[in-house]
């Protein structure tokens, strides 16, 4: 006979075995695969012509349905068995059990469509189905037969004649997968082709057919529950443009089952496969489920697909068959400590990942790096604005706003140097650290006008100064080479020597200028006394563009830290490196401009995260010790005013001043008890105060007790209002001499109040301590309240 | 300046009980303690200890749902230890952890343990060994050995499976939004922190077309201290898009779409803005693509409204990520400046963004409207300059 090439089909047995049987030329070859995709067995079977459908019975039975409805029966390796009756249309299914072999036919004569066998008997035992063209067939239990027609699936129970159940589901779609786990049924429905003639030439495979036609909306997967099979439990519909390729059960795991569905992203027969699975629960709602796999590594197009184990399935192509396996959502974490956790093929997994920047930062806090305290491992970059910064660069002035004039200043030393010097240019040598270098050539250049003095000898000076240091300090040029940087002055030196009375233009009479790797305060330095106003204006302008490109916080020294311009360059410096620790250290002092208060408060975050409590205190003390000496600077940040100013003493005493959180009052009168409160209140109730002890065990204002240390059960204390008053007057009057005190300096800490905020019972700090040595819960009988726990006390 | 190598490998395994995927894992605030949530319906809560080995006491494994628990979620400490759990039975449960009832020296809950973890992972044994030594070790602090999760609050109003949730930043107060099947966003908040039993819903919105496979599929908050409360909410229609509440209407409006993800979004995650003038949110989809956009405050076009509030976000740039493979998950290290990829292959990949590439006329047209005319630079005044910015991201390392 002439064989067409018959495709590739897939089956899976009641039993759970997956066959893959692909009919060569010469031979057919069977595939048995195992739950974990491999195959188990290979089988060689005689070359089956013009298959239609196929089966398996037992382990050995290879049953094939062919085009005009016969069955033969294959023991594997062997001639046919059996061959039952002829029916002159294609068979199209096939179901087998150890007793039964049903075989589903296409229909278009006024007679069944499904033939029960029993072999070795070659007629059937049973006739369902009269003028239904079958398109599944699957026996779900040894006695139920389901069966798939257009637009219907019906149970049929072949030990009684009766009518069968009916699922009147898909409208005219055919019903392609009809399977049944427990009490739940999933039916498949795939609409036809629009166009007959489609229709007809995919009935005919290899006819020139012409392009696939995308499906209609009528194709779906149903899930119902047999004992209510009025309406489906859950519709699965294909997303728009893909089309359902077949649907089926996956083995169940524990519990609940799983329903997979084959779609093809495109037209069937193209498309890649799309594998979604979805959680059911009979009696319940079903529940989505991620898709399985991305497509991608679906084999392309996709054809069929069976399920092997509750998470892979074996995927069918043209180009043979994949096992494909579900996969976790492969959820990741990230903690605020840099550590990474995964959920991968090797599961659960966790470890640290050297996170560079934050680590950087959690490092240097914990390294003591502060407003005050900069270590020297810092990037040089950031070294170098905090030496400006120290050196009080805060208050300097915005040079990029500076009027420069060309106003000269005598250079003795060098015949023929030209040195500018205006205030300006004198603001901006002091920036840069030149300042004393400056005052000491000057004193010099007074003592003795024929000696070394100001003006290039100094600026050379001050160089070789910086040069020297820098070698001393290995730290300042972020651990270097201490010669390579020694050199690179050297080589500065000597240009600006050789050049200094030349008339080139600026680029090429100072080249080191534009040298990166020279400190910005120090070009400025030398710009600022040898280039004149224009120059040096463009020039400023220049190197503050270049920072601001590359986020070099460095260039401060151009701007002051709380000009408009400082603040951009700090804001480009964070963007750039999200060191926000560095950006909220440098810009502390500064009260003003939003930007400021958002840097500290998420560097603050950032401490409180990692549980550097101690850290962030240390800043915030830090920072209000600035504050209130004085240091405090209100930047005029996004304003348009150039310079920062300082900031009133008072003012910022009263910014940086945190009231008090907790306060206890009188349980009597409302009273509040903290002294401060009490002191305000003169005149009530002297008489009777001047009376007590320094120390009272009664509500200073309405004399009632006041509560019990629960421990030993003594009135819990508190200070004399009227003393402390007398105190302070005497204070007052004397001039600062504390007398008095020698009646107070006998409340030890021990008796301070101490009490829990969850139960509010309490009672002397030192039996409260005492009594949490031995015991976890509160000490009042009756509380059981855990005060230890949580930082409760 | 390119490619900062970092040495990481996720050596330390943690055996789980789970019998189905894991589908979330999170890490508390302190990255102490990690929760995961698994589609055996049950949620598993690790302990870090002092030796630095992730264990699992008795009591921190509970059923929390009937169904698939899609997402866990961390509250800020200060609220207490709450966990808030999002299933496929519709509901968002929240969970405080209870301690006490056992002495930490008592060695029963270390024998439960180890009856409870034979059944688990094959490593089960020497987790439980280490947890018995770091029990019977007297010196270890009083590590929390026995602890019991008790369901403060159910939440019941999305009609489909509940996608994903996440807790507010802290200064939000106790707040919660949860994305659901049926593409609607609810945001719950427990007014009164020390009830709550009491998680009334505050808002919602439609983020997703109702029809979408799976509606809302991710959502990330907004973690700026300084800014109204956003949320990146990512959907299985491919969109991603970015709500602002508004004080003024009490309403979420879609403040910035992002470029959308064809075939589903798959994870959003909103960056921590360290004082940063931008927001780099990353999402990642079906399509293979991993995104990160950048979204800055500018001043609107209309010249209208030069102070903070006046100001809209924008989207100033998007970068896609050339990772080869698809990405599911999506994770920001506490500066933003490191993204980690969970990849289809199990990796896990580290991005970080390069440095330089003046950036210098974006800046400068900001700042030029910001701060007026006095700006010295005139060559600075890029005013388009925000149109189609590309970082360079570079993979630092994979693991």
């Amino acid at each position: 006979p002439a064989a067409e090439p018959t495709p590739a089909t897939l089956h899976r047995s009641p039993e759970g075995v997956v066959r893959l049987v692909s009919p060569g030329a010469s031979s057919t070859v069977v595939r048995e695969y195992s739950p974990s995709g491999g195959v188990t067995r290979t089988l060689l079977l005689p070359q089956i012509a013009a298959t239609c459908a196929q089966g398996w019975r037992g382990e050995r039975g290879l049953c094939v349905g062919d085009r005009s409805g016969r069955v033969a029966v294959f023991d594997v390796g062997d001639p046919p068995e059996a061959d039952p009756e002829d029916h002159p249309r294609p068979s199209t299914c096939l179901s087998t059990t150890s007793r039964y072999l049903a075989v589903g036919l296409s229909g278009y004569r006024r007679d069944f469509c499904v033939f029960v066998y029993a072999p070795p008997s070659p007629s059937p035992v049973l006739k369902y189905a009269n003028t239904e063209p079958t398109f599944s067939l699957l026996f779900t239990d040894p006695n139920a037969l389901l069966t798939g027609h257009r637009g219907v699936a019906r149970l049929y129970d072949t030990r009684s004649p009766g009518q069968p159940q009916a699922v009147q589901c898909h409208a005219q779609a055919e019903v392609r997968f009809a399977e049944r786990e427990g009490s739940m049924l999933l039916t498949c429905g795939i609409e036809p082709p629009a166009d007959p003639k489609a229709a007809g030439a995919s009935g005919a495979p290899g006819s020139g057919s012409p392009a696939p036609a995308l499906p209609r909306g009528g194709s779906q997967t149903c899930i119902w529950d047999v004992r209510k099979l009025a309406s489906p439990v859950a519709t699965l519909r294909p997303p728009r443009g893909e089309a359902l390729l077949g649907a089926f059960f996956l083995p169940s795991g524990a519990g609940a089952a799983s329903v997979a569905v084959l779609t093809a992203d495109g037209p069937p027969a193209t498309g890649a496969g799309v594998l979604r699975t979805y959680q059911a629960r009979s009696g319940d709602e079903i529940s989505l489920r991620p898709p399985l796999q991305s497509s991608k590594y679906l084999p392309s197009p996709a054809v069929a697909a069976a399920p092997l184990s509750p998470r892979s399935c074996l995927v069918l192509s043209p180009g043979g068959a994949a096992a494909v396996a579900a996969q976790s959502r492969r959820c990741l974490g990230v903690s605020r400590e840099g550590r990474v956790a995964a959920d991968g093929p090797g599961g659960l997994r966790e470890a640290g990942a050297g996170d560079e920047v934050a680590g950087d930062m959690r490092r240097r806090a914990e390294a003591g790096y502060g407003v005050k305290n900069q270590p020297r491992d810092l990037p040089r970059k950031i070294l170098e604005a905090w030496e400006y910064v120290n050196g009080g660069g805060g208050e300097a002035v915005d040079f990029l706003r500076e009027e420069f004039t060309d106003g000269r200043k005598e250079a003795p030393g060098i015949e023929g140097a030209t040195v500018f010097d205006d205030e300006g240019r004198r603001r901006a040598a002091a920036a840069c650290g030149w300042a004393g270098e400056e005052a000491e050539a000057d004193a010099g250049g007074a003592a003795d006008p024929k000696g070394p003095a100001g003006g290039p000898i100094g600026a050379v000076r001050a160089v070789f100064v910086r040069a020297s240091l820098e070698a001393v300090v290995p730290g300042l040029s972020g651990g270097g080479d201490v010669m390579a940087l020694a050199r690179m002055y050297l080589r500065m030196l000597l240009q600006f020597m050789l050049n200094l009375h030349s008339e080139l233009p600026t680029a090429s009479r100072f080249p080191f200028l534009f040298d990166e790797d020279i400190a910005i305060s120090d070009r400025l330095g030398v710009a600022s006394k040898f280039l004149p106003a224009a120059e040096l204006g463009a020039y400023i302008k220049g190197l503050y563009k270049r920072c601001l490109a590359d986020g070099d916080i460095a260039g401060l020294v151009l701007t002051g830290v709380g000009s408009a311009g400082g603040i951009r360059l700090v804001q480009r410096f964070v963007d750039e490196t999200g060191d926000v620790q560095t950006a909220a250290l440098v810009t502390s002092r500064l009260l003003a401009p939003p930007r400021v208060h958002e840097w500290l408060e998420t560097y603050r975050d950032l401490l409180n995260g990692w549980k550097l409590w101690t850290v962030r205190a240390k800043l915030d003390i830090e920072r209000s010790a600035i504050l209130r000496s004085g240091g405090a600077l209100l930047s005029t940040g996004d304003v348009t005013s150039s310079t920062s100013r300082k900031v009133p003493k008072t003012m910022a005493e009263e910014l940086v001043k945190v009231p008090k959180q907790l306060f206890a009052r009188c349980n009597y009168c409302n009273m509040s008890l903290p002294l401060n409160v009490l002191r305000r209140q003169e005149g009530t109730s002297d008489n009777w105060l001047m009376r007590q002890k320094p120390v009272l065990s009664a509500c200073p204002g309405c004399t009632k007790p006041l509560p019990k240390c629960y421990v030993c059960l003594q009135n819990l204390g508190c200070l004399n209002p009227y003393l402390e008053r007398k105190r302070m007057r005497e204070v007052a009057v004397k001039g600062g001499e504390e007398t008095g005190l020698e009646a107070l300096a006998s409340v030890p800490f021990m008796e301070w109040w101490s009490w829990c905020n969850s139960c509010h019972h309490g009672g002397h700090a030192s039996h409260i301590l005492s009594w949490f040595e031995k015991h976890d819960t509160c000490g009042v009988s009756g509380c059981d309240c855990r005060c230890r726990e949580g930082g409760n006390l | 300046m390119l490619g900062f190598p970092l040495s990481i490998s996720l050596s330390m395994s943690l055996s789980t009980p789970h019998s189905d995927f894991i589908h979330d894992l999170a890490y508390d605030f302190y990255g102490r303690r990690i929760a995961t949530c698994s589609g055996d319906s049950r949620v598993t809560v690790y302990n870090l200890s002092p030796s630095g080995s992730w264990l699992l006491h008795p009591g921190c494994e509970w059923q929390a749902h009937r169904g698939v628990v899609w997402r866990v979620a961390w509250a800020h400490p200060e609220f207490g230890q709450l966990l808030a759990t999002a299933g496929a039975d519709t509901v968002v449960h929240v969970w405080e952890e209870q301690e006490g009832g056992f002495d930490n020296r008592d060695p029963t809950p270390v024998r439960e343990l180890q009856l409870q973890r034979r059944g688990g992972g094959a490593s089960g044994g020497e987790a439980a060994a280490e947890a018995a030594a770091a029990a019977a070790d007297p010196s270890a602090p009083a590590a929390p050995t026995h602890s019991r999760w008790v369901q403060k609050a159910q939440l019941t109003e999305a009609r489909k499976s509940v996608n994903c949730l996440a807790f507010a930043p802290r200064h939000g107060g106790l707040r919660l939004a949860a994305g659901s099947a049926d593409g609607v966003v609810r945001i719950y908040e427990a007014i009164d922190v020390m009830n709550l039993n009491h998680w009334p819903m505050s808002q919602f919105f439609e983020a997703d077309v109702r029809d979408s496979e799976l509606g809302v599929t991710s959502i990330s908050w907004c973690g700026g201290r300084f800014e109204p409360p956003l949320l990146a909410v990512g959907g299985s229609s491919g969109r991603v898009s970015l709500w602002q509440f508004a004080e003024s209407s009490r309403a979420w409006t879609v403040a910035v779409e992002l470029p959308p993800h064809p075939r589903g979004v798959l994870d959003v995650s909103w960056a921590p803005n360290v004082g940063r003038s931008f927001h780099l949110v990353a999402s990642c989809g079906k399509d293979g693509l991993v995104r990160v956009g950048r979204v800055k405050r500018v001043a609107p076009a209309d010249g209208g409204g030069a102070n903070a509030e006046g100001k809209v976000l924008e989207l100033v740039g998007s970068t896609v990520l050339d990772a080869d493979e698809d990405v599911w998950r999506l994770g920001w290290n506490v500066t933003g400046t490191t993204l980690a990829c969970s990849g289809d292959s199990g990796k896990v990949c580290l991005w970080g963004m390069e440095k330089g590439g003046g950036e210098e006329g974006e800046e400068g047209g900001e700042e030029g409207a910001e701060g007026g005319a006095a700006e010295g630079g005139a060559a600075e005044a890029g005013e388009g300059g925000g149109a189609g910015r590309e970082d360079v991201w570079v993979c630092l390392d994979k693991v």
